[in-house]
């Protein structure tokens, strides 16, 4: 089942990443403009940090996860905007 | 000139050769001051990478000698520390550029790899396309260049620490050179000489031999691959050159598996480096164990180590019996009968191997080596050097060069 988050800048990016690592799965952020970042890659966190320097791609940007063990991991950066973004 | 003039001029000599860019930070990694005005690379990036980590974990060890910091795809910046009474007050930053020669081809690789849309695989390349790629002897120059501008002190740069947030190890120095190989077979027989004598004094070797050869000159795909290729390079040297040193072959082969099977897990360059480190002094130590093993007494290995590193002297009998504390008569007698051969003839026979690798490895003239090596002229080196090779040193040449 994949979880999806609506994504927010403000949060802790370092910690978020390093929580990332401890996922099972890969988690991906997609963005409006069609960008997808498999974000357990090195290289891909390079072109996320790109990213986060332009604001005006953050928007509508999401963060999709697989598993309840990585939902759980993630849930505390994005709690407001779970139940609306959810798909099952 | 005041470390700010210093540092500007700095920069100026350096953007001579390539485009790079620097970052003032306080102690507390505040932003001071910059000249980058590109959205990447800016507010929390150095954060976000794990430099800032690196750069406090570098300081706590009360370290302030320069860092060369390595991001993902073989993306770089330089380190450096200005201090006050051995207390950092200013951390710089010079960056960013690339390192190893395929490194655009590998960085577009995976670009395209991943599911971009073409607005940003095109900013992100344009922008990777701009970063200069600098040879890693010319940027870890920089780095010393850089300690000495802001604590006017001398470093070299074995004193130039690699790091990356993906290394758990402590440190490394590092170098690599240029695409002759003029001067690379002595340098490299030096070098060998050393580990095959357990001499601490192999690290200086190696960065000459690194000053003069980025390594082998191939295209291995990425530049990963290379550094690894070279790595394997130097294990198969390094344990040949210790087994012929005394150390077992059943353990110089073992090692020599052991260490392939760690080169091969690598993740970075800069595990290369670490391991390679690691690698070279696991060797020279137990060469060293087994050369203190010998039934060669101190003072006649003490001898022997004197004789090879002054090889370029007028050594004589009496120099080395007060050196080892006998009288000419006892050392010559001692010195016999622990090696198995005459001080004049240890002598003789050290001279005509550095002699035969100044003929195979460099253009330097014959009476220039005779010179060099303290023959008494240039007949006495032809006869010494027939004696013990059966050929006239242009000879030996001739045949060397294949001519």
């Amino acid at each position: 089942m994949d979880y999806v988050f609506s994504f927010t800048n403000t949060i802790d990016i370092k910690k978020f990443l390093e929580d990332v690592k401890a996922c099972e799965n890969e988690v991906y952020f997609e963005s409006a403009e069609g960008d997808r970042l498999a974000l357990r890659s090195a290289f891909c966190q390079l072109i996320f940090y790109f990213i986060l320097s332009r604001p005006q791609k953050m928007k509508d940007a999401v963060i999709r996860c697989c598993g309840k063990h990585d939902r759980m991991i993630l849930l505390p950066y994005f709690e407001a905007e779970e139940n609306e973004s959810e798909q099952k | 000139m005041n470390t700010d003039e210093k540092m500007s001029f700095f920069m100026d000599l350096i953007n001579c050769n390539y485009d790079l860019h620097y970052w003032k930070y306080d102690t507390d990694f505040r932003l001071l001051e910059t000249n980058w005005h590109n959205d990447l690379f800016s507010g929390n990036f150095f954060d976000y990478i794990g430099f800032t980590d690196l750069i406090f974990g570098h300081l706590n060890d009360g370290l302030i000698t320069p860092l060369v910091l390595e991001a993902e795809s073989n993306l770089f910046w330089l380190a450096g520390f200005q201090a006050k009474n051995q207390e950092p007050v200013h951390i710089y930053m010079i960056g960013p550029f690339l390192s190893g020669r395929d490194t655009h081809l590998l960085f577009n690789k995976k670009l395209a790899a991943y599911d971009l849309s073409p607005k940003l695989s095109y900013s992100v390349h344009k922008l990777f396309e701009s970063l200069p790629t600098i040879p890693s002897n010319i940027f870890l120059q920089y780095a010393v260049m850089l300690h000495f501008c802001l604590n006017s002190e001398k470093l070299t740069t074995n004193d130039v620490i690699f790091r990356n947030r993906h290394s758990d190890h402590p440190a490394e120095p590092v170098t690599f050179g240029n695409n002759s190989h003029a001067g690379i077979w002595v340098s490299e027989q030096q070098f060998c000489k050393m580990l095959s004598e357990g001499n601490p004094g192999y690290k200086e070797a190696l960065r000459k031999s690194f000053s003069l050869s980025n390594g082998i000159k191939t295209d291995t795909g990425n530049a990963l691959s290379y550094h690894k290729f070279n790595c394997i390079v130097l294990l198969t040297l390094c344990s040949r050159a210790c087994i012929s040193g005394g150390l077992s072959p059943e353990t110089g082969y073992d090692l020599n598996d052991y260490y392939a099977e760690k080169i091969e897990h690598c993740k970075s360059i800069t595990d290369t480096r670490i391991l390679c480190d690691e690698m070279l002094e696991d060797y020279v130590k137990r060469v060293q164990e087994v050369r203190n093993n010998t039934s060669v007494s101190k003072p006649i290995l003490s001898s022997c180590e004197y004789i090879r590193s002054h090889l370029y002297e007028n050594i004589s009998i009496k120099d080395l019996a007060g050196r080892a504390g006998y009288t000419e008569y006892y050392f010559s007698h001692k010195f016999k009968q622990e090696t198995g051969c005459s001080v004049n003839d240890f002598i003789m026979d050290k001279k005509i191997e550095q002699a035969k690798l100044m003929l195979s490895g460099t253009c330097e003239s014959i009476q220039g080596i005779s010179d060099k090596l303290s023959f008494v002229n240039r007949s006495h080196f032809y006869s010494c050097f027939k004696k013990v090779t059966g050929l006239s040193p242009s000879e030996y040449r001739n045949q060397r060069s294949g001519g």
